[in-house]
């Protein structure tokens, strides 16, 4: 054992000691990828011997390539990924285990890493959906739904849209579920769903409709057109929706999303991305430092005062600086489900939507949607 | 190695670089050039397709955005819902057709504007119209148009089409498809392509502008700059090759760029190009290596034949000539080692016959010139030069005792006789080597004395100055008769039977000689004393009177008889009168010095010829004399006599300038001695003179 442990930290001196070279992998973003040069020369500057390669891979061709390439050509070393690819990846054994504090990380987004007890990346941002709105249509925050009806119909009457957001996306709809006390738990190669909370999700979007508060046929793409061109009040979405409010001008503020009957607190999915480091990386120990300092504290600053992104460090949310739509976010955070990194998450979305489609265009008792899509969701 | 011109060796050497390299390397760089010029060509031509695939994809997608603006105006529930105002149910489809029209390929933009004109909803939304207002202005009139729009700092590609309603037969909107030329739209045609893509503008004033791009911002800055100074349609940066062809838009024109990595080919070019090099280098020094080594090896046949007959030129005939082949030089270099051969064979017979003449010819010299020892002596060392041996010797046959005595000894290193050696040295017949060529009569070659049992060591020889390595015996012989014999010794490498025949002549000569010599001696002596008769007395004399005219050198002449000898004769009879003669005879000799000469003149009268010995001493030698033969007692048959001899001397040219006188001058003072009562010697003085008559 002895023996054991001194080779082990001769390769790891020996390792540190010479010239590494190490890939890293992140989706294709103009903005994005000029941040992560800028910190990758930083390290290097740092860390003479160690020489960075960024590579920028379109997002939706990111998994397979890596599913293909980490092994046979032990590329690349290090990847930003989403935490729903962990289940998938850690599956195929692509991804090497970590170690983390708890206090460095909010606890949602280190469990949106942890799959089946194990830590497999490094969480630098996540996403939640919170309440945005036009400041100038809606200048106080709605914390209740009945609260929403009142500017809702003053908004109308003004000519404008309430709230919106995509009612046929789960996604959103998640909020209601989880706050009715529903979960996704995975079981086996399966997702077992709560079938009760799942119905109270869907007749309360359905009153929704029924209230006007919602609309059916609104979409994304409605939502943000609408919200981006001054017709409307509210919208439930995440930070990536604010850059466009802010190219037009919009004056728009950020809070939690308001409360269900009877006080429920709506909890949207929490998705996170982190650094994943490859199984068959050549210099693993390297690459686990550079990992380290990627989600450090230092860059999630730097991260949070240049993307719209939300770090994933506690620290950065005590800051009084911090602007009232970050907070807002992570406001909502706290109440927020790690979205299911599981990788049987992948087949259940469509099902889900589905569910939501059924409800609100058409009258079918919501028991009997929710009876049809357990029954889909059997067949998967 | 200095090579000269004129050599055969240079000129082959000369046209085979003028033959084999010159060409070869001519050829090589022709490849060379031909490689290049051929890769340049194709990648000239690489460069103008893909410039031609560039701008096909980009035509397409301007097609493209053309056809599917038509396509969403064709669209019922969109008519519908432009016609109806419906908002939601407007972007709703508008954000469906979208994506099945699959317009995010180029970053494409759906507009729908109302009949006045104003923007009613796009996918994805944009804040401001991309749209030309005149384009939408002109759909709403009924037209179709498409075109390329510089505005607000880029360029937009728009589609503007009308869109009907079948409630009203004027336009219920317009339909616009647009992009941005982006970097979005030069990925995609690289992905095409499978070349980089640039979009840029060359203003007349101002840089150059790079409006999309996939290669590094600096990399398409430095060949888009190349482009704008040379305006050329292919401009290279060593790294890229770009073709450029040109677009018009309705308010300015741009150019499409496609930049192929040619780094890679260039490197394979290079490599390429370096193996041809480095194969055809081989191939050249393949080639000279080749052509030298055979103009080496006719060379070397050809050097050798040209040394071969310059050293037989120069009389250098023992290195031979060696071609070891079987071509007609190796032929040549054969026949003419022969020739060599025979020609050193004729030049060492011409030299034996020369040097053997050459002895002859000294032999004769020595013979003509010396006699007794000293013929010997020049003989000996004659023999032993020619011979190039160390040292010789020669002993002649005693015919009274019968041994072979050592007579001349001579060391070529030390030049001089060991007397002791000669003192020491002699051989019964049949004893050693020397001894058996006496008795036999047949010369002897002993070239390993160690090993001979015939050869004889004495002490002397045993040390490594005197010791004999080989030697060569010869008998001294005249017909049967033995002299004595040659012994020459230490002849480095020995001897030979050439050496044997060669002095066996000479000996042979130099036998004949002594014997002559002999012979002569017993004609001009005295049988009965081994005196010089008066005759040859009187031609001695006169010689040696000429040659004291001529050196002004004092010559004496002592002229003496026996006192009574008429009474000795009558007393005791002829035969000890004989014996008295002989025995004064041998005593007259005995005193004589090295050069003087003894004669018998008369009965009982002698003359002692005394070269360069002035009167007075000449005196002394005939009054010593006189003691001598006065002191000598004479037995013989039982007798014991004593007898006087009277002496006469003069001199020349004190007392006489000729023969006759100076006889005639010693006889007076012989004269005188008788009478003045015998047994004295007396000077000629001009006072015993007769005196003359009155």
């Amino acid at each position: 054992m002895l023996i054991g442990a001194c080779l082990f930290l001769m390769a790891c001196a020996s390792d540190a000691a010479k010239s590494v070279s190490l890939t890293v992998w992140i989706p294709a973003h103009p903005n994005e990828s000029v941040f992560f040069q800028r910190l990758l020369n930083r390290y290097q500057q740092r860390h003479p011997q160690v020489h960075l390669k960024l590579v920028q891979v379109p997002f939706e061709v990111m998994k397979p390539r890596f599913v293909g390439e980490a092994q046979p050509k032990r590329e690349p070393d290090i990847l930003l990924m989403p935490n729903d690819w962990t289940g998938e990846l850690s599956h195929a054994k692509l991804l090497q285990p970590q170690q983390a504090s708890t206090q460095d990380f909010l606890a949602p987004a280190l469990a949106a890493f942890r799959y089946q007890d194990t830590l497999y990346a490094l969480p630098l941002s996540f996403q939640v959906a919170a309440l945005i709105r036009n400041q100038d249509l809606v200048p106080k925050a709605p914390s209740t739904w009945d609260e929403v009806k009142t500017v809702s119909q003053a908004l109308q009457r003004q000519g404008h849209q309430g709230l919106m957001y995509d009612t046929k996306s789960f996604y959103y709809h998640a909020a209601w579920f989880h706050a009715f006390g529903g979960h996704l738990t995975p079981q086996g190669a399966r997702i077992q769903i709560s079938p009760v909370p799942l119905q109270q999700s869907l007749n309360f979007v359905r009153d929704l409709e029924h209230a006007q508060l919602i609309a059916p046929r609104a979409s994304y793409s409605v939502m943000t057109h609408l919200f981006n061109a001054g017709q409307l009040g509210m919208m439930v979405s995440g930070p990536w929706a604010l850059s466009e409010a802010r190219r037009n001008q919009l004056k728009v503020a950020v809070s939690p999303l308001p409360t269900l009957p009877k006080g429920m607190k709506p909890r949207p999915f929490l998705g996170a991305k982190g650094w994943g480091l490859n199984a068959y990386s050549r210099h693993s120990h390297t690459a686990s430092e550079l990992i380290r300092w990627l989600s450090s504290l230092e860059v999630q600053q730097e991260m949070l005062n240049t993307l719209d992104e939300l770090g994933s460090h506690p620290a950065l949310y005590q800051h009084k600086a911090l602007s009232p739509e970050k907070q807002g976010f992570f406001l909502q955070a706290q109440t927020a489900v790690p979205l299911p990194n599981h990788p049987a998450m992948k087949n259940i979305w469509a099902e889900l939507n589905w569910t939501l489609s059924q409800t609100l265009s058409t009258q079918r008792p919501t028991a009997a949607i929710v009876t049809e899509a357990m029954k889909r969701l059997q067949r998967l | 190695m200095k090579l000269r011109f004129q050599t055969l060796r240079a000129r082959l050497l000369i046209t085979m670089v003028g033959v084999v390299i010159l060409p070869g390397l001519f050829s090589l760089l022709w490849s060379h050039w031909s490689v290049q010029g051929m890769v340049t060509d194709l990648l000239n031509k690489q460069g103008d397709d893909a410039g031609q695939v560039v701008d096909n994809i980009f035509e397409e997608f301007v097609n493209d955005s053309f056809l599917k603006a038509r396509i969403i105006t064709q669209t019922r529930d969109l008519q519908t819902a432009v016609h109806s105002r419906e908002t939601i149910d407007l972007i709703n489809q508008l954000s469906a057709l979208h994506q099945e029209l699959n317009l995010g390929l180029y970053d494409g933009v759906i507009e729908v504007f109302d009949p006045q004109g104003r923007l009613l909803a796009s996918e994805p939304r944009v804040a401001k119209p991309l749209a030309d207002a005149n384009m939408v202005k002109g759909a709403l009139q009924g037209a179709i148009l498409s075109g390329n729009l510089f505005s607000d700092g880029g360029l937009k590609i728009s589609a503007v089409v009308p869109i009907y309603h079948s409630a009203s037969a004027a336009p219920s909107g317009v339909v616009a498809v647009s992009f941005r030329a982006t970097h979005k739209i030069a990925e995609e045609i690289q992905k095409l392509a499978n070349t980089h893509a640039l979009i840029f503008t060359v203003p007349d004033q101002g840089r150059p502008q790079v409006l999309a791009t996939t290669l590094p911002e600096d990399t398409s800055a430095s060949l888009v700059a190349l482009y704008a100074q040379g305006q050329s349609n292919r401009v290279s940066n060593r790294r890229y090759l770009m073709a450029v062809t040109q677009q018009s838009a309705l308010n300015g024109t741009f150019y499409l760029g496609a930049a192929q990595d040619i780094s890679r080919l260039s490197a394979n070019l290079e490599r390429l190009s370096g193996g041809l090099m480095a194969f055809q280098m081989f191939a050249v020094l393949l080639a000279f290596l080749v052509a030298q080594s055979m103009i080496r090896n006719l060379t070397y046949k050809i050097t050798a034949l040209v040394d071969g007959a310059r050293a037989i030129a120069a009389d250098q005939l023992d290195q031979p000539i060696v071609i070891a082949s079987q071509d007609e030089l190796g032929h040549l270099a054969r026949d003419l080692d022969r020739m060599r051969q025979k020609i050193r064979e004729t030049l060492h017979q011409k030299n034996q016959v020369l040097q053997s003449l050459t002895l002859r010819n000294a032999i004769n010299q020595a013979i003509i010139s010396h006699r007794g020892n000293e013929l010997l002596n020049q003989v000996l060392v004659q023999i032993i030069e020619a011979l190039e041996a160390e040292k010789g010797s020669i002993m002649m046959l005693d015919k009274l005792n019968g041994r072979l005595m050592l007579k001349i000894v001579y060391n070529a290193k030390e030049g001089v006789a060991p007397l002791y050696v000669r003192d020491h040295v002699s051989f019964a017949l049949g004893e050693g080597v020397a001894g058996r060529v006496a008795e036999t009569g047949e010369s002897m070659i002993c070239n390993d004395p160690a090993q001979d049992r015939r050869f004889k060591t004495y002490r002397f020889q045993e040390n490594s100055e005197q010791r004999i390595e080989n030697l060569l015996c010869i008998p001294l012989k005249v017909e049967d008769e033995i002299l004595g014999v040659f012994s020459i010794d230490n002849k480095p490498g020995g001897f030979e039977e050439r050496h044997q025949h060669m002095l066996e002549d000479i000996a042979h000569q130099v036998a004949v000689a002594i014997q002559n010599a002999e012979l002569y001696e017993l004609s001009i002596t005295d049988g009965l004393t081994g005196l010089y008769i008066r005759r040859y007395f009187e031609a001695m004399l006169e010689q040696e009177v000429r040659t004291s005219q001529r050196l002004v050198r004092e010559t004496s002449l002592v002229l003496f008889d026996i006192d009574h000898f008429k009474k000795i004769n009558d007393t005791y009879g002829h035969q000890v009168g004989d014996e008295v003669i002989r025995r004064v005879a041998a005593l007259a000799k005995a005193s004589l010095r090295e050069g003087d000469l003894a004669a018998r003149y008369g009965g009982e009268e002698f003359a002692l010829i005394l070269p360069g010995t002035p009167l007075e001493l000449a005196w002394e030698v005939a009054d010593r004399l006189r003691r001598l033969v006065q002191q000598t007692v004479m037995e013989y048959g039982g007798h014991r006599l004593q007898v006087t001899i009277s002496l006469g001397c003069a001199s020349t040219p004190r007392q006489a300038t000729s023969r006759e006188q100076l006889i005639e001058r010693a006889d007076l003072a012989l004269y005188a001695s008788k009478h003045r009562g015998r047994n004295r010697s007396t000077c000629y003085e001009d006072t015993l003179l007769p005196s003359e008559p009155a």
